[in-house]
């Protein structure tokens, strides 16, 4: 409960950060306000990049990029799965095996190789990268909250609420989503962290957003210019970007850890 | 599980590279004295190295170029004689009579004649080559070939010009015995499509990797080819992979120069300017941009030393606004200078403000052109969306006018001054290398005029003259925005191999025939 | 007192034919007794009596005061209710008989005084008695007096107005022995006026049932006992302890306070049907008209707008197979069931006999294979009867599953009115407060707010009956309700759903395995056994005399000493029909 709770704090820092990163950093996060590649120092805390822009400001302005595009992925990879899990498992039947046909398809594919298929495919852009990762996610929430749906049907307060004549709506805004809200809370926050990955290595490998200044971008540069292992500055321009990355994600991994434990245990009771 | 997987796979590739450099050995080198000379270059996909499906950018042509000679090469200070001895040209200047090398075979033991090299100028005029130097206006320029015998040719051409010896010299002979029967030669991808007369036979070719390997030609009937095999391998990093000892030549970035200037282990050179960045406006697409002050004041607004600085590491030299680079044999000094001054290129616009899309390929060093651009350029109150898509989609979008403003990165800067024709003057011309892409729209009736007479000039000192009256007139009108020409550094270890050379209009010495080739005495 | 007149007898008919034996039942103040009277010409002259009363072709009503008094006590003999008043106290019991005897007959005065030594060891007493004076006697020996003063004429019509009132069950046992063996010997016509229906059908072969002064139901009286046509038979049979020992015992519910009955309108006779208040299948026409004995079964007459008891949910032929592993389970085989208005039916079974799946089928939550389901005559297709008021409800067995344990307990209640959404939110609340009440939880905000995983099993079982009860339900079907719950907390739901039966008056098909719950609260008995319905009838019947091997077995284990007692199998009904056995000729037609 600790952890979750310290990994809270971390999402919640980290995300106050990229909100209010004009205040959080002394220096804009896109215009040069030193020499290039300067240590890091009083002035520039975490050094300079090629283009003399501050770190530490465009760590800030990342971590809003990261959560903005973790956040809205693993929502709408959430909602989107979860109410195609609702309804596959509702309806049964072809639609039911239809969903679970494109899950398996979904799972079999290589996620990260076809997203970067993809992400070349429809171009560079956060909306795209939003829409690619929620495109690559919701399979797992679909999947699990299919499950329960099913196992929920089997409860015979579905059969009486449908003997009254409830239809999907009625099903879904009193027993459904209420039952699976737990689920599909864990699931978005796992999806949450993979996402922010995700986006990391689309933006690494160059397919995210150019001007969008995530994480994964300031890596991207970082490893493309020519030479930096050969120099003392990937120890700020690479090693920042990282840690921060791993510090978020590893929060948001707890956090769902946690998370689940305890609505395993809710369940359990 | 599976987040935690997706991200160590992120920073497992970061930290391979990392290790890369830390566990990298001195290559020990081995006893290249006895085995045959080997050299490793980086790879990349150019495309099947024919004259007509090779990818129109300088490792593509340079590639082909190892396998099928030309009339004349090009050395360090001009063209040499190479298939032809020896060349007459008629008074009028429009006849040019080649004398062919005697004992020249193909790869597959066929004399090379001069059927073979009426034939070649022939195919082309009917299927212009990917690099192709013998149209004009969309019209070749040759009118009759004769075959006088087995190794004299003459060419008439319909007027003289000034280029005319180094196009004709530059195209390529191909085999007529493979070629005659082939009507579509883009789509003829067989073996015998790669057989000519030049000193090396490609030996494999993998498209996915972009790796090649091409032998020496033991048949070869010019200078002693000095490397037995050259290779193209697919590398993550130039650097990293030269400090492995997977490549033998790398491009260096200026920082580290110093850990390889005083080691003798390693040579340094610095490419002469001939690649370099230009800004290509779209007058088509965007009519504002034909408001020659609107063009000066985006000049003024882009902060070209900045560009160098930061973006090459100073490795660079600014370009110049007449087009025709620095290290150009015909460059004139005295062109307009554009220097960066925000508040003048505000004065320039007159408060007016406007938002226009930049594309970019997705390379490190265009994303950061880029950006810099894009912040210099807000401040003078012009607003750039920067769209950045991978290099060939970029390309393509440039060849169908396809862009607002489009950020280029090319070679070929140093040929040719008759270049500024096909860029300025709308020239139509089907060769699809970069450096002859033509600015949408623009035309200028004086600039036209000079183009057409430099061209048939046939006066040395007349036609420089004009070229350089052209740079001015280009300088002024800025319908494009040269940024800079990389002067990069390459290094290799003359242990290894130190038969590295330029040539008199080229950057790269691994583009050059003759690097490979035993010197002339 | 004012002076408006009570219609205590109204369209009355009866028809006795000779040593026929007629029993009246009715509610005390159903007006028996004022027809025995009238029968009589007893009643005082400010009751007036219109109509005719004919014996033996003489209208008695047409003769004088004078010419009437050789019928009365002579011919047409009664036995007034027991009451110390109707003896003279001061005359023995041997003087007050014989005086009767003497007043009413040709008999010599000495000789009287033999005849009434006999009819008294006839009524079973013994001469000693004869010199007591009836305040000396107990109850029954002044019935026993009674009897025998109307013995004492010989006469051709006995009227017995409730003869076994307030005795004990020895004396009564007696005591209608006595007359059934007088009656055989002397094969007088017999009208027996009573509510005690073990007296009556001891002592009858057809009833009339008298509600307000009315017949609301006539007909032989073994099919009248075990299958009433009219709802007040009905509750007059569930009424009584001497029909189904083993059975709850609830009366006829009381007319409900909120009726809008005046007076008026109730006495006036075109008010409509005079048992509309009580009824539980009562419609807009039973407020207008009144309804008039009509024939309904073989016969049997009743007075009901409905044509009597109605049929509520009738299930016929239903076939329903599963496919489990490659293998087909048959869970139900041609199953026909049907529950009527009111009624209390039990499906009885082991597990695994296919209840739960028929009751499923029944509600409309399963599509039978095959099979044909009318709910009020309409057929059931899915959630057609049962998503709307005064419809079928059903009662799961597990109150875990059955009510969503993260709702709160009104949410919980009033979903099928929110699914409904016909009523106002505030008539939504209401409702829930009455179901709350009704089935004996706390109303009060708190507890309506509270999540239902706090709640016990058995709460959670009340609520789940709240649930069908916001409904209204016409028909409620029951699946184990208590089988999961303790046995204390299981007679507390039992106990609660039957009095809410009463109350409300839904019929209910109540599914168990347990017999001891099906006799408390079974009307009507099936009997399943892998997936087919084995044997029906009347509980009564079923627990005392089993027809089918596996019901006797079923019988046998839980009640060893009743199948000791039962006799063989009717060996013709196991020939015609080997699985099906109806016992009711009335409910074979209706079948």
């Amino acid at each position: 409960m600790n952890a979750a709770r310290i990994s809270l704090a971390i999402i919640l820092l980290v995300t106050a950060a990229g909100i209010f990163s004009q205040w959080v950093a002394v220096h804009p996060h896109n215009l040069p306000s030193g020499n290039a590649l300067e240590a890091p120092s009083p002035n520039h805390w975490l050094g300079t990049d090629d283009l003399g822009i501050d770190l530490w400001a465009q760590i800030c302005h990342g971590a809003g990029v990261s959560v903005l595009v973790g956040v809205s992925a693993a929502l709408l990879a959430g909602i989107g799965g979860s109410l195609i899990g609702m309804l596959a498992g509702y309806l049964g039947g072809i639609a039911d095996r239809i969903t679970m046909r494109m899950t398996d398809m979904m799972i079999i594919l290589p996620d990260l190789p076809t997203m970067i298929v993809l992400g070349a495919f429809f171009g560079p852009g956060l909306i795209n990268i939003i829409l690619v990762l929620a495109l690559f996610s919701w399979t797992g929430t679909a999947r699990i909250i299919r499950s329960r749906i099913l196992s929920m049907k089997q409860e015979q307060y579905i059969a009486a609420a449908q003997s009254y004549g409830a239809g999907f709506v009625h099903l879904a805004k009193t027993h459904f989503i209420p039952g699976v809200l737990p689920i599909a809370l864990a699931s978005i926050i796992r999806l949450t962290g993979r996402a922010i990955v995700a986006e990391a290595s689309l933006s690494f490998l160059g397919l995210g957003d150019p001007t969008s200044k995530s994480w994964g971008l300031i890596l991207n540069h970082a490893i493309n210019f020519k030479g930096i292992y050969f120099m003392d500055c990937w120890k700020w321009w690479i090693m920042s970007p990282l840690v921060a990355i791993l510090i978020l994600v590893g929060a948001f991994a707890i956090l769902a850890r946690e998370n689940e434990t305890s609505a395993v245990s809710a369940f359990q009771k | 599980m599976r987040e935690i997987r997706t991200t160590l796979s992120a920073i497992s590739m970061i930290l391979i590279h990392l290790m890369i450099f830390f566990i990298s050995p001195e290559n020990a080198l081995a006893d290249s004295r006895k085995s045959p000379v080997v050299i490793n270059l980086a790879g990349g996909d150019y495309g099947y190295p024919t004259p007509f499906s090779h990818y129109p950018r300088g490792p593509g042509i340079y590639k082909m170029f190892l396998i099928f000679d030309s009339l004349l090469e090009k050395g360090e200070n001009g063209h040499i004689p190479w298939l032809a001895e020896k060349w007459d040209i008629s008074g009028d200047g429009r006849v040019y009579t080649f004398h062919l090398k005697k004992n020249v075979q193909w790869h597959d033991g066929a004399p090379m004649t001069a059927a073979d090299v009426k034939f070649s100028f022939e195919y082309f005029s009917r299927h212009p080559a990917v690099s192709d130097d013998l149209n004009i206006d969309g019209k070749s320029f040759i009118q009759k070939i004769h075959v006088t015998d087995t190794h004299t040719v003459s060419i008439h051409v319909e007027k003289p010009f000034a280029p005319c010896l180094g196009k004709i010299g530059r195209s390529r002979i191909i085999p007529k015995h493979v070629w005659e029967a082939v009507s579509d030669p883009r789509t003829f991808d067989d073996p015998k499509a790669v057989i000519g007369c030049g000193p090396y036979v490609l030996k494999a070719y993998n498209r996915e990797q972009g790796a090649y390997q091409f032998a020496a030609f033991p048949g070869y009937w010019g200078p002693k080819p000095r490397v037995d095999v050259i290779q193209f391998v697919p590398v993550s990093d130039e650097i990293l992979a030269f400090h492995a000892g997977e490549i033998d030549l790398t491009g260096v970035a200026p920082d580290l120069i110093k850990k390889y200037a005083d080691n003798p282990d390693y040579q340094i050179r610095q490419n002469p300017g001939f690649w370099g960045y230009r800004l290509i406006l779209n007058l088509e697409k965007r009519p504002e941009f034909r408001d020659k002050t609107l063009r000066q004041a985006l000049a003024t607004a882009i902060d070209r030393n900045e560009l160098v600085q930061k973006v090459a590491r100073g490795a660079a030299i600014p370009a110049s606004a007449g087009y025709l680079p620095r290290d150009h044999v015909w460059y004139n000094s005295r062109v307009r200078e554009y220097d960066f001054d925000t508040d003048r290129a505000k004065a320039l616009l007159q408060g007016k403000t406007m938002s226009v899309d930049l594309l970019i390929s997705n390379t490190r060093d265009e994303l950061r052109i880029a950006e810099l651009m894009k912040i210099s350029l807000a401040r003078a109150g012009i607003h750039v969306t920067v769209k950045s898509v991978d290099m060939k989609t970029r390309d393509a979008a440039i060849r169908n006018s396809d862009y607002e403003m489009v950020l280029n990165g090319h070679g070929g800067w140093g040929m040719d001054a008759d270049l500024l024709r096909t860029v300025y003057a709308g020239g139509k011309s089907v060769n699809q290398s970069p450096f002859s892409d033509a600015i949408p729209g623009y035309s200028h009736p004086k600039i036209n005029d000079l183009c057409e007479r430099q061209h048939v000039e046939m006066d040395e000192i007349r036609r420089r003259q004009m070229i350089f009256e052209l740079q001015e007139l280009i300088a002024e009108g800025i319908p494009q925005i040269p940024l800079y020409n990389t002067t990069g550094h390459v290094v290799y270890r003359p242990a290894r191999y130190n038969g590295w050379r330029y040539m008199f209009d080229h950057h790269d010495m691994t583009h050059n025939k003759l690097s490979y080739l035993t010197p002339a005495k | 007192m004012g002076s408006y007149t009570i219609p205590a007898v109204q369209d009355m008919s009866i028809r006795l034919t000779k040593a026929m034996r007629l029993g009246i039942v009715g509610e005390s103040g159903s007006g028996k007794t004022t027809l025995a009277l009238a029968i009589m010409g007893l009643l005082e002259k400010r009751a007036s009596v219109n109509g005719s009363i004919r014996f033996a072709g003489t209208d008695l009503q047409q003769l004088s005061e004078k010419q009437r008094n050789p019928y009365r006590w002579s011919r047409i003999a009664l036995v007034f209710q027991n009451s110390l008043d109707v003896l003279n106290p001061v005359l023995t019991v041997h003087e007050q008989i014989w005086e009767c005897l003497v007043r009413h007959t040709t008999l010599a005065r000495a000789d009287a005084h033999e005849t009434v030594v006999s009819l008294l060891e006839s009524v079973g007493m013994a001469a000693e008695h004869g010199p007591y004076y009836p305040h000396q006697l107990s109850g029954g020996m002044r019935q026993r007096v009674l009897l025998a003063m109307a013995l004492s004429c010989d006469p051709e019509v006995l009227i017995l107005d409730e003869p076994t009132n307030a005795l004990d069950a020895v004396t009564k046992t007696d005591i209608i022995n006595r007359i059934a063996r007088i009656q055989q010997e002397k094969q007088f016509g017999l009208i027996v006026i009573s509510h005690e229906l073990q007296t009556i059908a001891r002592l009858t072969s057809r009833i009339s049932v008298m509600y307000r002064g009315r017949i609301v139901e006539e007909g032989p009286t073994g099919t009248m006992l075990s299958l009433p046509l009219h709802p007040y038979t009905r509750g007059l049979v569930h009424a009584s302890p001497d029909i189904n020992p083993w059975r709850d015992m609830w009366g006829i519910p009381e007319e409900s306070e909120t009726s809008e009955f005046s007076e008026s309108s109730e006495f006036s006779g075109n008010g409509g049907c005079p048992f509309v208040s009580r009824c539980c299948q009562k419609t807009d026409i039973c407020q207008t008209r009144v309804p008039s004995l009509e024939p309904a079964a073989p016969e049997r007459r009743v007075a009901c707008n409905r044509g009597g008891i109605v049929t509520l949910l009738q299930g016929t032929g239903i076939h329903k197979h599963f496919g489990v592993n490659g293998t087909s389970v048959r869970a139900c085989q041609d199953c026909c069931i049907r529950v009527r208005s009111g009624e209390a039916a039990v499906l009885i079974g082991e597990s695994g006999s296919g209840k739960t799946t028929l009751a499923n089928i029944l509600s409309g939550i399963l599509n039978p294979d095959r099979g044909d389901i009318r709910f009020n005559g309409e057929p059931v297709v899915r959630s057609r009867a049962s998503r709307r008021k005064k419809g079928m409800q059903i009662i799961f067995q597990d109150p875990y599953s059955a009510i969503n344990a993260n709702l709160g307990v009104e949410q919980a209640i009033r979903e099928p009115l929110d699914i409904l959404g016909q009523d106002l939110p505030e008539h939504k609340t209401a409702s829930v407060i009455r179901a709350l009440q009704q089935v004996g939880l706390p109303v009060d905000d708190h507890f309506r707010r509270r999540k239902c995983h706090t709640l016990s099993g058995g709460q959670r079982q009340r609520i789940a009956i709240a649930r069908a009860l916001v409904m209204d339900p016409a028909i409620l079907i029951a699946d184990e309700i208590s089988a999961m719950l303790d046995p204390s907390t299981q007679a507390n739901i039992l106990r609660l759903l039957k009095g809410l039966q009463n109350h409300h008056g839904f019929a209910m098909l109540y599914i168990t395995h347990d017999l001891a719950v099906a006799q408390k609260i079974a009307d009507w008995v099936y009997v399943m056994n892998h997936g087919k319905i084995v044997e029906q009838g009347d509980a009564r019947q079923i627990f005392t005399n089993p027809a089918h091997p596996y019901t006797r077995k079923l019988v046998g284990q839980h009640f060893p000493e009743i199948t000791r007692k039962t006799g063989d199998i009717p060996s013709s009904c196991v020939k015609n029909k080997p699985y099906v056995i109806t016992r009711n000729p009335a409910l074979a037609k209706a079948a």
